[in-house]
């Protein structure tokens, strides 16, 4: 459904040194820098999948979603999506397709988003009787059924994003591409979203890829994972397999009756995270030597309380980049 | 027509007519801006109308035209602005906005021509309302000139097909905005532009006159049309239509490589 071979995409911007002076120099000659923003990437999606692309800022997540709907022509490489090439932009494939930006809005601002999703209707050739059942399922699952009558400017951003996924959704396509569609909403709108996209996807086996920076999206949605660092893939495959990329590693958290002190030389050699005044303290631990290092500390330390659990996926993500930018931004 | 291009048309005017109905409850929410255009729009055709009476209280003729036929020309131009600035002008506003803010991914996405979704996307409703003073002048002054009625079909379809070559032109103008970026620039060219063709050509010297006709084709938009009307120089019809087949081919080429090269935002 989705095939990208070797796909790479690079963008061309300068350099300007700050100031007036700056801006002077920068009208006359301009030092021009390449980034590669997409390396060599080859990925396959299959019908009915739910993929997330998971990366820190500028890894070349939303590169690749405008690749694939076609708004972006590649530098080289192939993609193939529905058996379209993307950047011909054939009216088959634009009908088969939508994209859905968490940053950028497809409905009219200054009217409400029930002319919007008239003009989508019209646009992808939508059939009456098909539209407004469509409208109602999709109003109604979303709890936006007042909302379409009133200015999309004067709605809330949970609101609008709701409205932007049924705006997507008018034409029923085969593929939908959500970039970030719950930033910068509160946690009960992005579960709100989350919840409407699980739904939908099981009613009509859409095939999605999503892109995030929050990982409850993507353990949420996800049964398969893309991580994306600095163009590259770096790991594509099922999420459940993904927080074991770290080696079979735990979490082990102990609250203390008092705080420690951090430089005591029995931390030093472990992998630690303290807290609320170093009266909490997470190690990460090799899952077999858990509960020798356990015993060691309830009796060593004052312990108050003190839990296990595997390691989450945002705290593998979190390290990751960490050991990524660590090695000059080289593939780990 | 086939069935096929017939569901097209169909298609593109379903479409076309959402572009107005969007585009006038928009411009209709903002009341106050509303009225003020249609207020501006009434000064412009009073300020240009006035200031060439003016000029002819002071002379009798500019080249070999009198007062009449001199306001007849203007007001011929001023309809041509007016049908572009009502179907047209609002989207070589928006262009640069759209490409700097990445609206343009959600535009050229959409299943139909790039060059519909962007360039006839806005209607600027408030104009609407001004055709009719244009048209009486028109007629008013239509009327003191003598034109027979058999001419009024033909000064409309003058006037259309001016439209389109300037809508043409102004298009291939404003698409160099993907290149640029900025479109204050650009615009502020249109303007220029605009202001060249509202004159008639014998007031420019010969090899300005050939740039404006053959190079750039402005002088054709207002001069040749009136040509036509006043001296039944039908053979002024050919660069007309030359230039828009030439610019139509020329608009899809730009469009491709501006597409082509279309980076938009980060977001």
């Amino acid at each position: 459904m989705i095939e990208t071979h070797e796909l790479s995409k690079s963008f061309q911007s300068y350099k300007k040194a700050p100031g007036f002076s700056g801006a002077v120099k920068s009208l006359f000659h301009r030092q021009m820098i390449e980034k590669k923003a997409v390396k060599n990437f080859n990925l396959s999606i299959n019908k009915g999948e739910i993929v997330g692309l998971l990366g820190p800022n500028g890894a070349g997540k939303t590169t690749l979603m405008k690749m694939f709907t076609g708004i972006i022509v590649p530098s080289s490489g192939k993609v193939k999506v529905l058996g379209h090439h993307p950047y011909d932009r054939s009216k088959e494939f634009r009908k088969k397709i939508a994209l859905v930006m968490g940053q950028k809005s497809q409905l009219w601002w200054d009217i409400p988003a029930m002319d919007s999703f008239y003009l989508l209707q019209k646009y992808y050739e939508v059939e009456d009787g098909a539209f407004h059942d469509r409208i109602d399922e999709l109003s109604t699952l979303l709890d936006v059924k007042d909302l379409l009558h009133i200015q999309v400017r004067r709605l809330s951003l949970g609101e609008r994003m709701k409205l932007e996924l049924m705006a997507s959704l008018v034409h029923q396509p085969e593929v939908i591409f959500l970039d970030e569609p719950t930033i910068g909403l509160d946690v009960m709108a992005q579960e709100n979203i989350r919840q409407f996209i699980l739904n939908y996807h099981k009613r009509h086996g859409t095939t999605m890829v999503i892109t995030s920076h929050y990982m409850a999206d993507v353990e949420a949605l996800c049964q398969r994972l893309v991580v994306v660092f600095s163009g590259e893939k770096f790991f594509d495959g099922n999420i459940s397999d993904f927080s074991k990329i770290m080696g079979h590693q735990k979490v082990l958290s102990f609250q203390f009756k008092e705080a420690l002190n951090p430089t005591d030389p029995f931390f030093e050699k472990l992998d630690v995270r303290w807290s609320l005044g170093n009266k909490k303290l997470d190690i990460r631990i090799p899952e077999a030597e858990m509960p020798a290092l356990a015993s060691v500390l309830l009796n060593k330390y004052p312990v108050e309380d003190f839990a296990s659990e595997k390691m989450p996926i945002e705290r593998v993500m979190q390290l990751l980049m960490e050991k990524h930018s660590n090695q000059g931004g080289k593939r780990i | 027509m086939n069935l096929t291009s017939f569901k097209s048309a169909k298609n593109y005017f379903a479409v076309y007519r959402s572009f107005i109905n969007n585009s006038a409850s928009s411009a209709m929410s903002f009341r106050l801006n509303f009225f003020l255009f249609i207020l501006i729009d009434l000064s412009f055709l009073m300020v240009t109308l006035g200031t060439t009476d003016f000029i002819f209280n002071h002379i009798s003729s500019i080249g070999n035209w009198n007062r009449d036929q001199m306001l007849f020309f203007i007001t011929f131009v001023i309809l041509v602005d007016w049908a572009h600035m009502f179907f047209l002008s609002e989207n070589f506003w928006e262009l640069s906005i759209l490409i700097r803010t990445g609206q343009v991914d959600f535009i050229i996405l959409r299943p139909l021509s790039p060059l519909f979704t962007l360039f006839f996307r806005h209607v600027r409703f408030a104009c609407i309302f001004n055709c009719i003073p244009i048209l009486s002048v028109l007629f008013y002054f239509g009327s003191r000139l003598h034109l027979a009625l058999w001419q009024w079909p033909l000064v409309f379809f003058l006037a259309f097909l001016s439209l389109i070559l300037m809508g043409l032109i102004e298009i291939t103008t404003a698409m160099a905005i993907f290149w640029i970026q900025e479109g204050m620039g650009i615009n502020f060219l249109r303007i220029q532009m605009q202001n060249i063709s509202r004159w008639p050509d014998f007031i420019y010297k010969s090899f300005w006159r050939k740039i404006f006709i053959f190079f750039v084709p402005l002088l054709l938009i207002g001069s040749a049309p009136i040509d036509i009307i006043y001296n039944k120089n039908y053979k002024a019809l050919l660069p007309m239509i030359a230039a828009i087949i030439i610019l139509s081919f020329f608009v899809q080429f730009i469009l491709a490589r501006a597409l082509r090269q279309y980076e938009s935002s980060s977001s």
